[in-house]
């Protein structure tokens, strides 16, 4: 259900008039383009520590933004109260970018139609507060009872759900609901004098049942145990430049930070990315297709429409090697004069879109993970990261592993703490010199920084080999 | 304070007397309203205008704690956020340790605490004082060839704590920043920095002037920057990155990470984690400070206390739950005020020139300080120091450690404090960590 349409809306006596009369407001002969964006969210979440599900919490958050764009200047503005005379108050305050007061017709065509990839159900509502309860303990209890090492278990199971609107000066408008669900384990293990962290999560667009019905939670509570355990025999690393072999699935985190983000549009329009005026040159080895989806079903980093209404898609981002093109919002876009991919994101209706990523991923290769990690000599196998950081201008990125190995003559050998790799995007791309075929999906878990602004996100890769990159660690 | 705000809190004070005293409730209501002006190329790229408030309810019934909030202050929706709190709690499990605070309650509302200093801007102001710090940026160097821009954010903020055993307080306070990002170029090479002001004053912010050549300085200075060999030697962390590595320390006592023992600091009261040279004082009442506050996030009154005294670790960080689990009382620390971090040791000379041979750490990277094991490893950018002097600019390798060590091998701390942060500390001289790099 969307509450916009079925509470907010009515309640507030909304009409489509009225949103013609707002968007007329907000729009005149200068301005290129104007929208409205409300919303309204509600997040839950449960947490099981100590054995005892102690914290519980929902909050809600509704309100509305409009923006006014003239050439490369926006003027924003939001409010939570839905009154038509306070919505009113934020269209001038918008516009107010522009001297003119004069205001322009629009006139809403018919709702747009786009493919839904999700349920439009909440999972807030899709189980009894009970229910989430006793599955907390019933997985909490799961771990106690499989490993006596366990000093710590947290779990925590999270969803919300929004209902969006948008409509802009285009004439455009339509609704979108959204639910999204987290669960995440993290387990603190003890043995001897040390005591090491595992943690493993997953979740997705679509209710409690899709996730809590099936063994995922035992599999990814299985999970934090082996990663912990693996950690509490972790050697220190040693410094230096070496071959890297990177797992498949979530350290396609790297992928988003060496390249995603400078393939974002207002980067590239303002030519402050390290891959600004690129489009058809070679940026990366010819083993890697690079691809930005949008529209996969049920993905946490997917939606059926962006928040400025356009419906997301499948953006080849490079393909063998070629820069293909960059992930755009409307206003980019338009002052790019190329078409808008889907991309425009916000965290919510208080803040401004942006071109964002959505699932990104690398496309496998013909080789196979056994043949990779047979034929580094001496190396690392990065299995798992727990975050990263770019600066888009230089390139330079960097990741922190949370669980990875040492490799010697073409075998995994012991596992290593403390890694961080260190290196250039656009350089890192032109090293992988191999690409297995088994490129996989997260299991849900990511989270997006740019600005200021968090958005879900999905990344994903096939396992790949990376010749000499600089790797920290504290043995010389 | 606005009236606005005063009389919504009065409204809650009248709410919370109604409740029924079988249970514990805690409203926190907040309010922030501001201005944020970016321009570019000396022109208008967004002013965002803000406005934004929530209501957050927490409900202890028979030691469970439920917590709901809204932004929708409507009476209808207040009743229904107490409502969602009480039935949240209604289906949690006892936990023994639940429980909100009953001593040491402030009880005092539109306290006055030297951080209110409200100021009338035109628009247009605000966008003058944005253009101009971004043209001493562009006009530094002509290598300073492109720009993400340059920002300048306003706002008020108004905080209010109501709990069911008498806690009552608000206070109002602001923030002024100014901002500035420029990219130089050189030999088809890009850097960018940045530099900024953020003060409770308008008065005291740095001025436009200052903030765009540091921008520009920044920037130049990171061009031409070549990869380094791996080594061990000691390293210079510039105030702002000192900041960061004590702000890991704070997590670290926090008593939250304590009681769940997830941290390296555990069992540590009365250890010497750092050289006696070193003591840190937590002070909530600094007049303008940027973490100053009368009450901690649960109301409790804040006061001045020595964290670390001589190297040695004096107290954890306690709020009243993390305080019941390991049996002792609240510090006032749901949250954190002002931190100073001194040291007794006085150098002659600035640190750097104390310095024959090592490498100063402007930029890091990526999230590489683990809490629980105190490992430290991140990404970094910086300047090899030589014979006391900064030479040339560094890239491309990590520095690693592990916190433990760090702490012990501060040698000096400079006087150059960063005034950006409630964390206040010069730059750290640290005797030796891993570089990894070529």
């Amino acid at each position: 259900m969307n509450i916009i349409k079925e509470h907010i809306f009515p309640s507030h006596d909304l009409s489509n008039n009225h949103i013609e009369t707002i968007l007329s407001e907000s729009s005149g002969s200068n301005i290129d383009l104007s929208d409205i964006y409300m919303q309204y969210s509600t997040v839950e979440s449960w947490t099981c520590e100590d054995g005892i599900v102690k914290n519980g919490s929902q909050h809600i958050d509704s309100g509305y933004g409009i923006r006014a764009i003239s050439n490369e200047t926006t003027g924003f503005s939001y409010g939570n109260n839905f009154d038509y005379s306070e919505i009113i108050k934020a269209a001038k305050l918008s516009k107010s970018i522009v001297e003119s007061k004069e205001t322009k017709s629009i006139n809403l065509k018919h709702e747009n139609d786009f493919k839904r990839l999700y349920v439009s159900e909440s999972p807030i509502t899709s189980l009894t507060d009970k229910e989430k309860v006793t599955f907390l303990r019933e997985i909490d209890n799961y771990i106690k009872k499989k490993d006596k090492r366990v000093q710590q278990v947290i779990i925590n199971l999270s969803s919300s759900h929004d209902s969006i609107f948008v409509a802009n000066s285009y004439g455009k408008y339509c609704f979108d609901e959204r639910p999204l669900v987290r669960f995440n384990v993290m387990v603190i293990l003890k043995s001897g004098d040390r005591v090491e962290r595992g943690s493993a999560g997953g979740g997705g667009r679509y209710t409690y049942s899709n996730l809590l019905n099936t063994k995922r939670p035992f599999e990814l509570s299985d999970e934090a145990i082996r990663i912990a355990d693996v950690n509490l025999n972790s050697q220190p690393c040693k410094a230096g430049n070496t071959t890297v072999v990177l797992g498949s699935g979530w350290p396609g985190v790297l992928l988003h930070e060496a390249v995603g983000h400078g393939l974002e549009g207002d980067f590239n329009r303002k030519k402050t990315s390290n891959f600004s005026d690129q489009i058809g040159e070679k940026v990366a080895s010819e083993l890697c297709t690079v691809i930005d989806d949008g529209t996969i079903d049920n993905r946490r980093g997917s939606l059926s429409i962006d928040d400025e209404g356009t419906p997301t898609s499948k953006n080849i981002l490079i393909e063998n090697g070629i820069l293909k093109g960059y992930m755009q919002d409307l206003m980019n876009a338009k002052l790019m004069n190329v078409k808008p991919t889907g991309n425009g994101r916000r965290e919510s209706y208080a803040h401004l879109p942006m071109p964002r990523m959505t699932n990104t991923y690398m496309l496998g290769g013909s080789s196979t993970a056994d043949e990779i990690i047979a034929s580094v000599d001496d190396g690392i196998f990065a299995v798992n990261f727990s975050g990263g950081q770019v600066d888009i201008t230089s390139g330079q990125f960097v990741f922190t592993a949370s669980e990875a190995y040492r490799i010697q003559d073409g075998k995994v050998s012991n596992p290593i703490k403390g890694m961080t790799l260190i290196g250039n995007g656009p350089d890192v791309l032109k090293k992988v010199s191999m690409v297995a075929n088994d490129m996989k999906l997260d299991d849900g878990v990511g989270t997006c920084g740019k600005e200021g602004q968090s958005v879900p996100v999905g990344v994903g890769q096939p396992t790949l080999k990376i010749d000499d990159i600089t790797v920290g660690g504290t043995e010389v | 304070m606005s009236n606005n705000f005063n009389e919504m809190s009065v409204k809650l004070k009248n709410i919370m007397d109604s409740l029924p005293k079988s249970k514990e409730y805690e409203f926190h209501l907040s309010s922030a309203y501001g201005t944020d002006v970016n321009s570019r190329f000396g022109a208008l790229e967004n002013i965002q205008y803000h406005n934004d408030e929530s209501l957050t309810v927490t409900c202890i019934d028979d030691k469970k704690k439920g917590i709901a909030s809204t932004n929708n202050l409507s009476d209808e929706s207040i009743k229904s956020t107490i409502e969602k709190s009480e039935t949240i709690a209604s289906f949690l499990e006892p936990d023994k340790y639940q429980g909100l605070p009953k001593e040491n309650l402030i009880n005092d509302l539109d306290i006055d605490c030297d951080i209110n200093f409200p100021k009338e801007f035109t628009t247009d102001e605000l966008i003058d004082l944005t253009v101009e710090c971004e043209k001493y940026a562009l006009n530094y160097d002509s290598k300073i060839k492109n720009s993400e821009g340059c920002e300048y954010a306003y706002s008020q903020s108004n905080n209010l704590i109501l709990n069911s055993h008498g806690a009552a307080g608000s206070y109002s306070s602001t923030s002024y920043t100014l901002s500035c990002v420029v990219i130089a170029e050189d030999n088809n090479l890009k850097e960018r920095d940045y530099a900024y002001t953020t003060r409770r004053n308008f008065e005291k912010t740095e001025n436009p002037k200052t903030i765009g050549e540091l921008s520009a300085q920044k920037a130049l200075s990171r061009l031409g920057a070549e990869s380094i060999s791996t080594r061990k030697c000691p390293v210079i962390f510039t105030p702002e990155l000192s900041v960061g590595l004590f702000s890991s320390f704070l997590s670290a006592i926090n008593g939250n990470n304590i009681y769940k023992k997830n941290s390296f600091l555990l069992d540590s009261i009365g250890n010497k984690i750092f050289p006696d040279h070193l003591s840190i004082i937590e002070d909530p009442t600094i007049s303008e400070g940027l973490g100053t506050r009368p009450f901690d996030s649960e109301g409790i009154k804040t006061y001045e206390k020595s964290l670390v005294s001589d190297g040695i670790l004096e107290t954890y960080m306690l709020d009243t739950y993390s305080a019941k689990q390991l049996n002792l009382k609240s510090t006032a620390n749901s949250g954190y005020s002002n931190i100073n971090i001194q040291s007794s040791k006085k150098i002659d000379t600035d640190i750097i020139s104390s310095l024959d041979d090592g490498i100063l750490i402007t930029e890091m990277m990526g999230s590489g300080a683990n809490i629980l094991t105190g490992d430290y490893s991140r990404g970094a950018f910086g300047y090899l120091i030589k014979n006391g002097k900064i030479s040339n600019p560094v890239t491309n390798f990590t520095i690693a450690s592990n916190m433990s060590e760090m702490f012990k091998n501060i040698e000096a701390i400079g006087s150059d404090v960063y005034e950006n942060s409630k964390i206040k500390c010069g730059s750290l001289l640290i005797s030796e960590m891993t570089i990894g790099g070529n």
